[in-house]
């Protein structure tokens, strides 16, 4: 009983943050279904992969009745992404991946604390404006 | 649309997550915003579409190897559909700068993430 709960919670958790970041969700779901529900690495992978499809196709169904979709843009973006992320996925076989991981983390890091100093300095500014005009 | 800079975002942010094995949402998300100039909140979908286009060219991989438990997948499935329609709402209601600091957020939680466990 208390798997099915876990099951049903990390499937909720991760379908929402998929849905409002617009990522697939399976940085939630891998590691939630290893150190949660104690299952190996790849199979975690794997399970991940096959639930972030229809994740995103539901919703994308209501970002696309929003109209939010770009539809123009994703059409000229995913066919080379994913003929590109088959290529780094060869590559990232030939190469020491940990190492890479943690390059790449710096800059995921750098990015996401310049966009969060950036952001909340926007915000500030306009929150100030506001006050001032009232 | 630029189309030359929709090519360098495909090319990059497809390479970039193979290489390291992260989703593509990650990735392509910054260089929609970024590159191609798109709100945050349009962004956001635009990447779950070329998610779903990179999840189903990865899954078979896996799928050969036997490595997905299908009860399991099933189990999750019927939660995160519910889960993103959730998030998919709250996304459309929020303000674009707000929607931009919580994607930092995740950004830096992911980077610490790479950066530890590798």
């Amino acid at each position: 009983m208390g798997d099915v709960i876990a099951v049903a919670l990390i499937g909720l958790v991760g379908g929402a943050a998929s849905g409002l970041l617009g990522v697939g969700g399976g940085t939630l779901f891998v590691p939630a279904m290893v150190l949660i529900l104690g299952k190996e690495q790849h199979l975690a992978q794997g399970v991940s992969l096959v639930v972030i499809i229809p994740t995103a196709i539901s919703a994308t169904l209501t970002n696309l009745r929003g109209g939010y979709v770009d539809v123009e843009t994703a059409k000229w973006v995913t066919p080379l992404a994913i003929a590109f992320a088959l290529a780094g996925g060869y590559v990232a076989g030939l190469l020491d991946g940990d190492t890479l991981s943690r390059i790449f983390g710096v800059v995921v890091l750098y990015v996401g604390t310049r966009t969060l100093f950036t952001t909340w300095r926007t915000i500030r500014r306009e929150r100030a404006a506001e006050r001032a005009s009232a | 649309m630029d189309r030359q800079r929709a090519i360098f975002t495909g090319t990059v942010g497809g390479f970039v997550s193979g290489l390291t094995g992260i989703g593509g949402g990650t990735v392509m998300v910054p260089l929609l915003t970024g590159l191609l100039k798109l709100t945050q909140r349009r962004a956001h979908a635009t990447s779950l579409v070329i998610v779903i286009f990179a999840a189903l060219a990865a899954v078979s991989q896996y799928i050969i190897r036997g490595e997905v438990d299908w009860a399991l997948a099933a189990a999750l499935t019927v939660s995160s559909v519910v889960g993103a329609q959730i998030g998919a709402h709250v996304m459309h209601a929020m303000p674009d700068r707000e929607l931009r600091l919580v994607f930092a957020i995740f950004l830096i939680v992911v980077g610490v993430r790479l950066l530890v466990f590798g």
